[in-house]
């Protein structure tokens, strides 16, 4: 199998475990960061005096 | 926590680094402004085989990771013979990975002036060129221009892909005073610090540029 190089089956198979992880990754973050994002939102708009701020500060450092 | 001689010692390699920041982030902003535009040109101008090739562009460049853009044209190009140093390459390719968002956003804000408009303009004898000139653009305009501050934005942070294919950026700058103190905790600290220094000034100035045009209706 040695003239498929890069494109070996074992490569492969060890790209694809990469590709699940990417999937998995993607899929947790995306359903966390829409949970934490709606309480984070809601907590700013409700104005509450240092959470708000604190809140604003943390958006507006990473984001 | 923060040891402030870290940066007192270091201050050149930083102030270096923000320099060489702040000039690929102009250097891929003017960049990518101008190239997003003829994209944007090519997505929405009734011209068939043009619309596909701004289509592709922008879906390819959209879909597949900044630190991919780049690496096309540090590691990629290479094979070709163009061999580009870190810093042309990362610039190249963030003003490329950019291009493809501002283009999205010129082509959303134009669409987003209602079709009558453009009609009315076309019926009462003005050329297609007129008609996007006199009365279409003037109105996208305003729906533009915050969707393409954020991108412009987001444009100086991830300006910090220059770091990994040796930029000589802030980040890259950042590694190396890691490197040197071992101390990671403050190395990044500054280089954080030094990132909000640039981008918050950015932000503020995007928000009362949003703040004027809905006043002016």
């Amino acid at each position: 199998m040695d003239f498929l190089g890069a494109y070996s089956p074992d490569n492969l198979k060890f790209l694809l475990q990469g590709f699940g992880l990417t999937l998995w990754l993607a899929l947790l973050a995306i359903v966390c960061s829409f949970i934490l994002g709606c309480l984070l939102g809601v907590l700013r708009y409700a104005k509450i005096p240092i959470l708000s701020q604190a809140v604003g500060l943390i958006v507006e450092t990473i984001s | 926590m923060i040891d402030w001689t870290i940066l007192t010692d270091n201050w050149e390699l930083y102030l270096e680094g923000i320099r060489n920041t702040v000039l690929a982030s102009l250097l891929a902003l003017v960049g990518s402004f101008v190239l997003g535009i003829v994209i944007a040109v090519f997505r929405i101008a009734p011209i068939r085989i043009l619309n596909v090739i701004g289509a592709a562009y922008v879906e390819f460049f959209r879909n597949i990771p900044l630190l991919l853009v780049v690496y096309l044209f540090f590691l990629g190009l290479p094979v070709l013979g163009l061999v580009f140093n870190g810093f042309i390459s990362g610039t190249l390719g963030l003003m490329i990975y950019t291009s493809s968002y501002i283009a999205e956003a010129i082509r959303a804000g134009i669409q987003a002036v209602p079709i009558g408009q453009k009609e009315a303009a076309r019926a009462s004898g003005l050329t297609y060129i007129q008609a996007m000139r006199h009365v279409v653009l003037p109105q996208a305009l305003k729906i533009v221009i915050p969707p393409i501050c954020n991108q412009f934005l987001n444009l100086v942070k991830n300006s910090s892909i220059l770091g990994v294919v040796a930029g000589m950026d802030l980040m890259y700058f950042g590694d190396i005073v890691n490197a040197d103190t071992y101390d990671t905790v403050s190395s990044y600290a500054f280089v954080s610090l030094f990132y909000l220094v640039l981008t918050i000034p950015l932000s503020l100035a995007s928000r009362s540029l949003e703040r004027r045009l809905a006043r002016s209706g």
